[in-house]
């Protein structure tokens, strides 16, 4: 269960202040994949920095699965993005020096997992998004944007996490690679991970058990198919 | 793959850069190096030169363009006296000096047996002895005749204040017994216990001693009574004073000015040893500098490589933060790139240094050395504490520092490679600790700026 109880952001900005986030709360059960829909400056991807202990709120309280982010001390915030959440950029951001199956295997290394694991776990996860064979030993310069991806999401499953915060997942992908990996964050969350997606794509929101629409910083709307 | 295998290929990722970045790089590291082995070279020839150096001073009455002959101060058993109980004086002795003519091959010399005056204290005897110096050695014509020298000692040492290295016998002790260079030995065909003429008086050879050079500047030596009497000469013509320590040859100079006063030449080969060390020692605070400030130059082109790659690789920092990288991993993978360029720049610098170190030190010795000449080769005083001690004469040179110096060379060695590690080691944690800093200060936040 993700619990967000009046979390607010507040950004210098000037002489003055910005609210990115202003006093949002809700509530996600395990397992659901949920969108956070809304215009560009909104406060999506500051929500989801705040989710996924990025950054810390000025105010407010969340809380996953029992753990009070907002209070992790900074060594605690890593352990918790490391253990418990998987990201998904809109660019991607793979290692450009380091082959899929290694950027899939850096989570692993940095929660301390054994090499042989690292790899077996990696090359299971890049079969299940669908990249095999002498693509997982390619460099991400030599995949496609779909392929890359896939990758991305498969490094975000690499340590079993909890919690899968996607930020525009298909916003550099075509119509065909977008549906594939909306596809693979709907098993996910199948599976029993949480999934919260930022997205600006109405199909990808359409496809959320929960839409969470916001602007200047607020939850405006919300729809729950259950 | 680990941090240290990710900062080994970070560090190579973009060839060209990295490449530039290393050959930079080399040149400052082998320039710190060249610094390093230069001025080993040159701290270890000053401690040659200070352990060599004669603590030998001669005291000889000044001979300046302004003393009138008959002013000219003697040295007599009194002053001889006095100098040797001055402090840190371990011994005192004095010579006296006169020429002997030789017979000429087709002429006979005329006078030949009164002593002829022909400057302050110097006489001229007559001696059966042939020259042993060799007419081409001047570019004289064949069959002329040198005249020898004729010295008289108190003690083992010329009147340069250099120690008699006798071939064989003893030094003359006797009023009939005169020690003769290996020269005039040969080309008279004598030996110990034969006998020669000076001054109308025979004298049997007790020691021969090496020539010393070309121009045999032994000759013949006697007691200093016998020659002073031979030659009609009272006093001395020069004292060689021994000091115990380089340390103390300042002091006893001063100290021998005072007691004696100022109409004397007071010399010490040090002073020739003082000026090329202190050339140097110019040398050796040059490459001092040189060394840090390429050390400093070193650093700073790390850290800006750093600083550069931290800033491009922003993003790439942010990435690894959030999904789990630690602060410290992120500088550890850092920390390594910065390490292999530094090695891999330090293997380079050791070619550079080994090729520049020897000229580098060869140049500044010869540069320095060249100034510590000029600035003695005219109508220069030397003294010390502000006394007039010694006056070269215009056109004259004095001891040159280079000779002195000699060869300085510079070479790596163990040390210089483990001291080049250390430097590396150094220059890699210097340079990579503000861009450390600005790795710390990347927020995994900004992995979402932007997108």
């Amino acid at each position: 269960m993700l619990l967000v109880e009046d979390v607010a952001k507040r950004f210098k900005s000037g002489g003055g202040a910005v609210d990115a986030v202003d006093g949002v709360s809700f509530e996600i059960a395990t397992g659901t994949f949920a969108a956070i829909v809304g215009r560009s400056g909104s406060g999506k991807s500051t929500l989801l920095g705040l989710l996924g202990a990025l950054d810390s709120p000025s105010a407010g309280k969340i809380t996953m699965d029992d753990v009070d982010v907002t209070a992790l001390s900074p060594r605690g915030q890593v352990a918790y993005r490391r253990d418990r959440i998987g990201f998904v950029f809109q660019q991607y951001h793979l290692i450009p020096d380091l082959t899929a199956v290694q950027n899939v295997m850096l989570p692993m290394e940095f929660a301390g997992r054994r090499t042989a694991e690292r790899r077996a776990r990696a090359v299971e996860l890049l079969d299940r998004v669908g990249l095999t064979g002498g693509k997982q030993t390619r460099l991400p310069g030599r995949l496609s944007g779909g392929e890359q991806q896939r990758v991305s999401v498969a490094r975000a499953l690499a340590n079993r996490p909890s919690l899968i915060l996607a930020d525009e997942p298909t916003g550099n992908l075509d119509s065909r690679n977008g549906k594939r990996i909306i596809t693979l964050l709907r098993e996910f969350a199948g599976g029993g991970t949480t999934v919260v997606v930022v997205t600006h794509d109405r199909g990808l929101a359409s496809r959320a058990d929960l839409t969470l629409a916001m602007n200047d910083g607020r939850i405006v709307h919300r729809k729950s198919k259950t | 793959m680990s941090v240290a295998v990710r900062g080994v290929r970070n560090a190579l990722r973009n060839k060209t850069r990295s490449v530039a970045v290393l050959l930079v790089l080399a040149v400052a590291i082998g320039l710190t190096l060249s610094m390093l082995v230069a001025g080993e070279a040159v701290a270890g020839k000053l401690a040659a030169l200070r352990d060599d150096m004669d603590t030998t001073i001669t005291v000889r009455p000044g001979f300046g363009p302004e003393v009138d002959v008959e002013d000219v101060p003697t040295l007599g058993e009194a002053e001889l006296a006095a100098v040797s109980d001055l402090p840190h004086v371990t011994e005192a002795s004095a010579t006296v000096s006169a020429m002997l003519e030789t017979p000429q091959p087709e002429e006979e010399p005329e006078g030949t047996s009164s002593a002829v005056q022909i400057g302050p204290g110097a006489s001229f005897g007559t001696t059966d002895l042939k020259s042993g110096m060799d007419p081409d050695t001047v570019g004289a014509p064949e069959g002329v005749a040198f005249p020898i020298s004729l010295t008289g000692v108190t003690g083992d040492r010329d009147s340069e204040g250099v120690r008699y290295d006798l071939v064989e016998g003893e030094l003359p002790d006797g009023a009939r017994e005169a020690v003769i260079s290996d020269k005039i030995a040969e080309a008279n065909g004598l030996g110990l216990g034969d006998t020669f003429t000076a001054f109308d008086e025979e004298f049997e050879v007790v020691g021969v001693a090496e020539s010393g050079d070309d121009f045999d500047s032994v000759g013949v030596v006697m007691t200093a009574e016998t020659v002073r009497e031979l030659s009609e000469v009272e006093g001395f013509h020069s004292f060689a004073i021994d000091v115990d320590d380089p340390d103390h040859i300042a002091s006893v100079q001063e100290a021998v000015v005072a007691e004696l006063g100022a109409a004397f030449e007071v010399h010490s080969q040090a002073d020739s040893v003082m000026q090329a060390s202190a050339g140097l020692e110019t040398v050796e605070d040059i490459t001092s500098v040189g060394f840090w400030v390429s050390l400093g130059s070193a650093a700073v082109i790390v850290f800006f490589t750093l600083a550069m790659t931290v800033r491009e690789r922003r993003r790439e920092v942010g990435v690894i933060k959030a999904i789990g990288g630690t602060d410290r991993g992120v500088i550890a993978q850092f920390g390594v790139e910065a390490v292999v360029l530094v090695s891999l720049a330090t293997v380079l610098g050791m070619g550079v240094a080994a090729a520049s170190s020897d000229v580098i030190a060869d140049v500044l010795v010869a540069t320095n050395s060249t100034a510590a000449e000029d600035t003695d080769g005219g109508q220069t005083l030397s003294g010390t504490g502000g006394k007039t001690i010694r006056v070269t004469g215009p056109g004259q040179t004095i001891e040159g520092g280079g000779d002195l110096i000699g060869e300085v060379t510079a070479g790596i060695g163990p040390r210089t490679i483990g001291v080049g590690a250390l430097a590396a080691l150094g220059i890699a944690l210097l340079g990579s600790a503000v861009p450390a800093y600005l790795i710390a200060r990347v927020r995994p936040a900004e992995v979402l700026r932007g997108e």
